[in-house]
């Protein structure tokens, strides 16, 4: 089973990261929790939305993987995560929070999973997309540095809840208008493991992130892209975010 | 098509009229569609000294020298059909074909409530080796590449909310009492409750084989990294192989398949186990259960006194050998059960290396140290999987797996996903 679990659990990390953006602020920010509020805003929507993510792993630069994943985002940490890809096909991870299921087409059955669970397999490379800046960590500005060229308020960050799989975050912000550029995530060793940067774009006619890599630092070569290929409002109705529900029935 | 499906499809077929007439169905797609089709060879050695091995011919044991099946799941709104089509050839070179509809199904969602008609595969347990709730299902857990599960015809209704859930299921209509447990009509019901980090089940089932069945499982996200899990089901009747009996005079040939099941009451099946996820994409498994329908040590002692009788007269040319190897194969039957022995502990260990996913696991029977060890390998590509493994059973001498004559199953498979 840690096989489907490692790719559902790849797909449900993804998820947050392909969220659409709200709005762009353009004052500077006061405190560093108002600053990752802003930087959450480009990533996360805070109303329901159904959004089509591509994830593709690469291996020496040539693709090895590439999965297909249609997310449904409802407010208050809830969402659906539904493999599209062959490989997959009729898996969901339902995230109620920091409660998982699993649901296999082989099983019929909801099965409980730990955060750990969740993150085998390639699911640490996408992880972070599954939270939040502002509700998962306390952070505080520790000074400014410039990033691919653009000047970054840069921003260390301490999980403040159980089941982040980044102990540590070192974010970098825009000082223009607060958008995401870069991200070092630390593991609970204090090891690098992963450095993420954000492409800005618009998406159903925002501005926001459109899509994320993530270069893996300790399994050299490898990257993954996470691309949010379309987005609309739209909500799941309530019962889909029940796991019995969703052993008899697909979200269309 | 087995007669049961052709039930299935007369079940089915109302349903989908009614389907497709309800306004409120599915909105309208595309059919979504998924093939899946495998193929490879298996082998089994015989261990000759075993006091069963004459009888393995006649059981069917060792026959097997490759599987394959393909299966199409096709869904449309709200309709789900999934057929599989199997074939087994034997050494000899002969091929048995069998197509079986495995589900064939129709939501209706009316007015806020939520109906399934048809055939379906229907599992309510939260453990993996042993399942006490799947008291619908009733499939049999850690096979080798098992062909896909066959679900089962029912009428089944469902009310939820956010967190609660409550399935009630009318499973093979109208059937009465069938030749398998499993294909009795009966009625069921669950109710799931998703409270904080514990998943709660609680099940009950009446027909007229088994009469009351109720129990009642948790699941519960401990850490992190474990999760803890335990299921049990108390039964008002239970069937149960017969005990090892000789004939008239105490012969060990008897001439006709052993009796009616015996009927055990109030008996209650449990299982406790967890899951445990450490890190280095490395995962482990642990469940301990009993299974009251599993023998002890003392009846297997029995059974293994009567098997090395049997194989005695024989070799003494003292009964016909179609008389021997006759017994000896329905002594085999012991064997087929979910447990063939009532205590049991399993440990299962996998790793995902890339692509690459080994794994492990051991079944031990603490009360005579019997052991089944399997170990497999798949790679899984974008489409294609790979995967390859071995069944190894041994333990002490007169332990019940050390007795069971196919010591040794291996098998190898290639499997497509479009």
């Amino acid at each position: 089973m840690s096989r489907h679990l490692a790719l559902a659990g790849a797909a449900a990390s993804l998820l947050a990261a392909l969220s659409l953006p709200a709005r762009a602020p353009a004052a500077p920010p006061p405190d560093a929790h108002a600053l990752l509020l802003r930087a959450d805003a480009y990533r996360l929507a805070s109303d329901a939305a159904e959004v089509e993510t591509r994830v593709r792993v690469f291996k020496g630069g040539e693709l090895d993987k590439e999965r297909i994943y249609r997310v449904h985002l409802r407010p208050g940490r809830r969402s659906l995560v539904v493999s599209r890809s062959p490989v997959e096909k009729g898996q969901k991870v339902l995230m109620l929070g920091d409660d998982y299921w699993i649901v296999l087409p082989s099983s019929q059955r909801p099965v409980r999973i730990t955060p750990a669970q969740k993150l085998l397999g390639d699911a640490a490379a996408g992880d972070v997309a599954t939270l939040t800046w502002a509700g998962d960590y306390a952070g505080e500005v520790t000074g400014e540095e410039v990033v691919d060229g653009e000047p970054c308020t840069r921003l260390d960050l301490a999980a403040a809840r159980r089941g982040v799989t980044y102990a540590r975050i070192t974010l970098f912000l825009s000082r223009t208008d607060a958008h995401p550029v870069a991200a070092d995530l630390f593991l609970a060793s204090e090891r690098l493991a992963k450095r993420a940067t954000f492409e800005m774009g618009t998406l159903a006619g925002q501005p926001g992130v459109v899509a994320m890599r993530l270069h893996d630092e300790i399994q050299t070569g490898r990257e993954t892209r996470i691309e949010y290929l379309s987005r609309r409002a739209a909500e799941l109705p309530d019962e889909y975010f029940n796991p019995v529900f969703l052993t008899r029935h697909d979200p269309e | 098509m087995t007669r049961s499906d052709r039930r299935a499809c007369r079940t089915c077929l109302a349903a989908a009229i009614l389907a497709w007439c309800a306004p409120a169905a599915a909105a309208d797609g595309a059919p979504d569609w998924a093939l899946r089709a495998w193929a490879g060879p298996e082998a089994t050695l015989l261990d000759r000294r075993s006091p069963y091995a004459g009888g393995a011919d006649l059981a069917g044991l060792a026959q097997e020298a490759a599987r394959a099946e393909a299966v199409l799941r096709l869904a449309w709104r709200g309709a789900v059909a999934e057929g599989s089509l199997r074939a087994t050839t034997e050494r000899g070179g002969r091929t048995r074909l069998a197509a079986v509809l495995t589900e064939l199904y129709q939501e209706l969602d009316v007015t806020g409530q939520h109906f399934t008609v048809g055939k379906r595969v229907t599992s309510w347990d939260v453990a993996y080796g042993f399942r006490p709730l799947d008291v619908v299902q009733q499939e049999r857990r850690l096979a080798l590449k098992p062909f896909a599960l066959e679900g089962i015809p029912q009428a089944a209704w469902e009310w939820l909310d956010a967190r609660w859930a409550l399935t009630v299921v009318w499973a093979n209509p109208v059937r009465g009492r069938a030749a398998q447990p499993v294909h009795d009509a009966s009625g069921a019901a669950r109710l799931f409750g998703h409270l904080g980090p514990l998943d709660l089940h609680l099940v009950t089932r009446g027909s007229e084989r088994t009469g009351l069945q109720a129990g009642a499982g948790a699941a519960l996200v401990a850490s992190d990294a474990l999760e803890l899990h335990g299921s049990s089901l108390w039964q008002e009747r239970t069937e149960h192989l017969p005990p090892p009996a000789r004939g008239p005079g105490g012969s060990p040939l008897a001439a006709a398949p052993p009796g009616p099941p015996r009927v055990d009451r109030d008996q209650v099946a449990a299982v406790l186990g967890f899951t445990f996820t450490p890190g280095h994409d490395l995962s482990f498994l642990g469940e301990a259960w009993y299974d009251p329908q599993g023998d002890g040590a003392a009846t297997w002692r029995a059974r293994r006194r009567l098997a090395e009788d049997q194989r005695a007269l024989g070799q003494a040319g003292l009964a016909p050998p179609a008389a021997v190897d006759g017994n000896l194969a329905w002594g085999l039957m012991a064997f087929d059960r979910p447990s063939p022995l009532r205590d049991n502990l399993l440990l299962h260990a996998t790793q995902t290396l890339g692509r690459v996913e080994p794994a492990l696991d051991l079944l031990f029977a603490p009360e005579d140290r019997g052991w089944v060890l399997t170990g497999s390998a798949a790679w899984q590509g974008e489409r294609l999987r790979l995967e390859a493994g071995a069944r190894v059973m041994g333990g002490p001498p007169g332990a019940a797996y050390r007795l069971y004559p196919g010591w040794l199953t291996g098998y190898a498979a290639v499997q497509l996903t479009l």
